[in-house]
């Protein structure tokens, strides 16, 4: 088991991460998820031994403080790979093995069966600079698997490729690891990554920690406003807006409410009403942005298209929006307003 | 732009480059080569075999084979501990130890020579090591020049190398010398075998060091070259040799270039914060510190024996400079002397800047042919020969052809820069050619796109990109120029000499006073070059003297 207590890491004076508390039980996968400069990769490189850290890292119950990184038995993977472009895949693979001396036999062996969980079997000969980078991503998740290492530290690791390949990919990065039975701890920006590969995610801020839980409970319950945001929610509502909005959806009122695209739906017998702005029609349903009185702009689907310009009644879906803990000052929410379009 | 007009720009810019080069390299160093091997207009082998025989060639060339073999390694393994320690590690000094370490990298080899003669000489400090006349004095001297060249070739690479490899195979159990050995070094590989490679060959065509450390015992193809014409007038003899040289130095540079071409080019660049020292940074600082010594403690003692005439100190040495000295007098004061070599630099920088920028436009322009890129191709790797081509054979060469018929110019007052700006010509355009081809061509499409001639692509793309690489390398040949001795030993006219000319003419003759003279005539030479080297430095040119 991971334990971190009160870990800070500064360069030249100023905090990348601050006093942050985690544990990571055997065999669960821990997303660190937060923006770029939140300290999260400085806090994986903490935890690997290659920043200088205050505070306690503990494994087993026992620190690992002065043990250099290549003593530690937790393996890195980069966002790029890393693959060392003079080896083999076979040999990037058995590097770790060959550092403990297994013998040949054995190696090649292993070296195959994780090239085939991995999905590239017989891929042993070629080359790093021949391989797509999906493929280069494989062959460093199974080089750092054949470490057999205590925690998999994962830097970004799918995010250097491109859409469709990451979504295949994350699946097939929790059914490794589940299968593996590895303990990982990953690193990414991403929340889509997050929710697809880890079991429970830790959101970073400024190099603090702001909240962190299981999948359900940080989605259901965002410790505030800006989480809501960064955690996929297309929209946040204060104030008036959000007690109207809640009121419609038969809930207690607070100061905030976050809301995914379809919270909003269309209902003749919906209690707000509003003017449509503009529709759009998606494969499944049509998208529309509605100017509700007293609450403003908001998104909604519909089944058929009303033209922009006529009136339309809207029910709010209580399971699609969710009731953060605080509000944090807009100069906050800036920074995640450029985070990839909601679930 | 049409085929015709583009292959008329390739044209026009070659032009005047490869006809220099063509009268003032290729027909000298030919020349050379027939004179070498044809006898009364046919190819003799016995003759080359007879020179190839005579023993005292043979151990030139058993020495200077060993001899450059052993200084490449040391400069390699001290270079290297060096190039770490200056470019991955953060401590107090580190800036000026950098640029003393580069210091000797332009130094005149003269100056050197006269700096370890200072110092391990009858009367110099370390003296009673015995050392003065030795091999071992030759390769200390050879390690002092050309260490600094390991640290700047490694270095710029060892400076943005990516450190993730090294810190995934860290974090996959492996311990620092498991990561140096497996991950570090081999991708370091272009970088220490180039620089490998350019030392062994600076080292086989030394001729300055050799010629003030070797003595009369000690002698390397490059000084065997020069005896052999000047002290036993053996010119068959000298071109046999020349020629010899020039196929080992040219067989070198393809090997290396091949050698070099081996690993994926494609290691990422990348800004490394710097560490710390600790406790396990001790060997490197260590090794860092001998370097410093044996790159200090010349110099210093250089300095120091300028300031002394009849055991006190006295700046005699350098009021003396104004006069032509003691007997028998130089034909000019040392002073004029160095007015001499500062005009001759100018103008060797001039000529060198100009070829080397019409050279360098010629080679990178994009060629839409195979023919055409094949030509660029050719271009490149032609003015890159004079860099193959030790600049005593040069010399020699051009002493031999220019001095009849239609091509008497041995007495052209500007044949020494034209020399020079040949040597000092790869040097710029190695400096010129990777920036210029580094220019995004589409930025040129664009400017064309937005209406600009192809004069005007140049003034907004090119001249932006290429000014400061431009200062940096006529700086650069200025010092080259400056401290050049081998082809210029052939050339300078008995009474316009220049300053490294005029040092070694002080340290031949007797007396104090003239040893004297000369130890402050190098410190003058020294500071002259080093002044300029550090305004280059300022520009931070990336390729500069990168070969």
């Amino acid at each position: 088991m991971l334990s971190l207590r009160e870990v800070s890491v500064a360069y030249d004076g100023k905090g990348a991460v601050e006093d942050v508390s985690l544990e990571l039980a055997d065999g669960e996968v821990l997303a660190l998820l937060g923006p770029s400069g939140s300290g999260k990769s400085t806090l994986l490189r903490a935890v690997a031994g290659l920043e200088p850290a205050t505070g306690e890292i503990g494994w087993d119950g026992r620190s690992v403080r002065g043990v250099p990184t290549h003593k530690r038995g937790f393996a890195l993977m980069f966002q790029d790979g890393q693959l060392f472009p003079h080896l083999s895949v076979a040999g990037n693979v058995a590097y770790s093995m060959r550092l403990r001396r297994i013998p040949a036999a054995d190696r090649e062996q292993r070296v195959a069966d994780l090239l085939e969980l991995v999905g590239l079997g017989g891929y042993q000969n070629r080359l790093p600079g021949t391989l797509s980078g999906g493929e280069r991503q494989r062959v460093a998740l199974a080089r750092a698997l054949a470490v057999e290492p205590r925690l998999l530290l994962l830097d970004e690791p799918l995010s250097a490729l491109d859409a469709g390949l990451r979504e295949r990919l994350a699946g097939d990065l929790r059914r490794i690891l589940h299968q593996a039975g590895t303990t990982a701890l990953m690193v990414t920006h991403d929340q889509e990554e997050a929710f697809a590969v880890a079991d429970r995610i830790a959101l970073l801020r400024d190099g603090r920690l702001v909240q962190e839980g299981t999948l359900r409970e940080v989605w259901a319950k965002p410790v505030d406003t800006w989480a809501a945001l960064f955690l996929g929610y297309a929209r946040v509502l204060e104030g008036r807006a959000a007690r109207t909005v809640l009121k419609a959806a038969g809930l207690s009122p607070a100061d905030a409410v976050a809301l995914r695209r379809s919270a909003f739906a269309a209902d003749p017998a919906g209690p707000l009403i509003g003017s449509v702005i503009s529709a759009r029609a998606t494969p499944e349903q049509h998208r529309l942005v509605v100017r509700l009185e007293d609450v403003g702009e908001v998104d909604a689907v519909a089944d058929s298209a009303p033209a922009p310009g006529e009136s339309v009644r809207l029910r709010v879906e209580p399971n699609r929006l969710a009731v953060p803990e605080s509000v944090v000052p807009e100069s906050c929410i800036q920074e995640s307003a450029e985070q990839p379009p909601a679930i | 732009m049409s085929s015709t007009r583009r292959v008329g720009t390739l044209v026009a810019l070659a032009a005047l480059p490869v006809a220099v080069l063509a009268v003032f390299f290729v027909l000298p160093v030919t020349g050379m080569v027939q004179r070498g091997l044809f006898f009364d207009g046919s190819f003799d082998p016995s003759v080359v075999l007879r020179v190839l025989e005579r023993s005292e060639i043979q151990r030139a060339l058993w020495f200077t084979l060993w001899s450059s073999g052993l200084a490449t390694v040391l400069s390699v393994a001290l270079g290297l501990p060096a190039a770490f320690a200056l470019h991955r590690l953060a401590f107090p000094l580190q800036r000026v130890i950098r640029a003393g370490l580069l210091v000797p990298f332009v130094l005149p080899t003269v100056v050197v020579g006269v700096a370890f003669r200072e110092l391990i000489g009858e009367a110099g400090l370390l003296a009673p090591l015995g050392l003065d006349g030795t091999p071992t004095a030759i390769i200390l001297g050879l390690v002092f020049f050309n260490a600094s060249v390991v640290i700047r070739a490694v270095g710029a690479a060892w400076e943005s190398l990516d450190p993730r490899p090294g810190e995934a195979a860290a974090a996959l159990g492996a311990s620092p010398s498991r990561v140096l050995w497996t991950i570090t070094l081999p991708a370091l590989r272009p970088a220490i075998v180039s620089a490998a490679s350019v030392v062994f060959l600076f080292c086989a065509t030394a001729f300055g060091i050799v010629l003030t450390l070797g003595g009369v015992r000690y002698n390397s193809i490059e000084t065997e070259i020069y005896k052999l014409t000047f002290t036993l007038f053996d010119l068959p003899g000298a071109a046999v040799l020349s020629v010899l040289q020039l196929v080992v130095v040219v067989g070198l540079l393809v090997v290396a270039g091949r050698l070099r071409s081996v690993p994926d080019p494609a290691q990422s660049r990348v800004v490394v914060r710097r560490r710390r020292v600790s406790l396990r940074d001790l060997p490197v600082l260590l090794s860092t510190s001998v370097l410093v010594l044996l790159v200090a403690g010349p110099l210093l003692a250089l300095l120091l024996g300028s300031l002394r005439v009849d055991d006190r100190w006295s700046l005699g040495n350098y009021v003396a400079l104004q006069t032509p000295g003691f007997d028998p007098p130089l034909p000019v004061p040392v002073t004029t002397a160095l007015m001499t070599s500062l005009a001759v630099a100018v103008q060797a920088s001039a000529v060198a800047l100009v070829l080397g920028l019409l050279v360098a436009f010629a080679v990178t322009r994009r060629s839409r042919t195979r023919a055409e890129r094949r030509v660029r191709a050719v271009l490149d790797g032609l003015f890159m020969v004079p860099l193959g081509v030790s600049a005593v054979t040069l010399g020699l060469g051009l002493y031999l052809t220019l001095g009849s018929g239609a091509l008497d110019f041995r007495d052209e007052p500007w044949l020494v820069p034209l020399a020079q700006a040949l040597v000092a010509l790869p040097l710029v355009v190695r400096t010129l050619v990777p920036v210029l081809g580094s220019v995004d061509d589409r930025l040129r499409q664009a400017a064309a796109g937005l209406g600009a001639g192809p004069l005007r692509t140049v003034m907004t793309v090119d001249v932006p990109a290429v000014w400061k690489p431009l200062f940096a390398s006529s700086g650069f040949a200025f010092a080259a120029s400056l401290g050049e001795f081998g082809a210029t030993s052939f050339l300078v006219r008995e009474e316009r000499p220049t300053l490294p000319v005029v040092i070694l003419r002080l340290l031949s003759r007797p007396g104090s006073d003239n040893y004297g003279m000369a130890l402050a005539a190098a410190c003058v030479l020294a500071a002259a070059t080093a002044v300029v080297m550090l305004l280059v430095e300022r520009l931070r040119v990336p390729s500069i003297g990168a070969l």
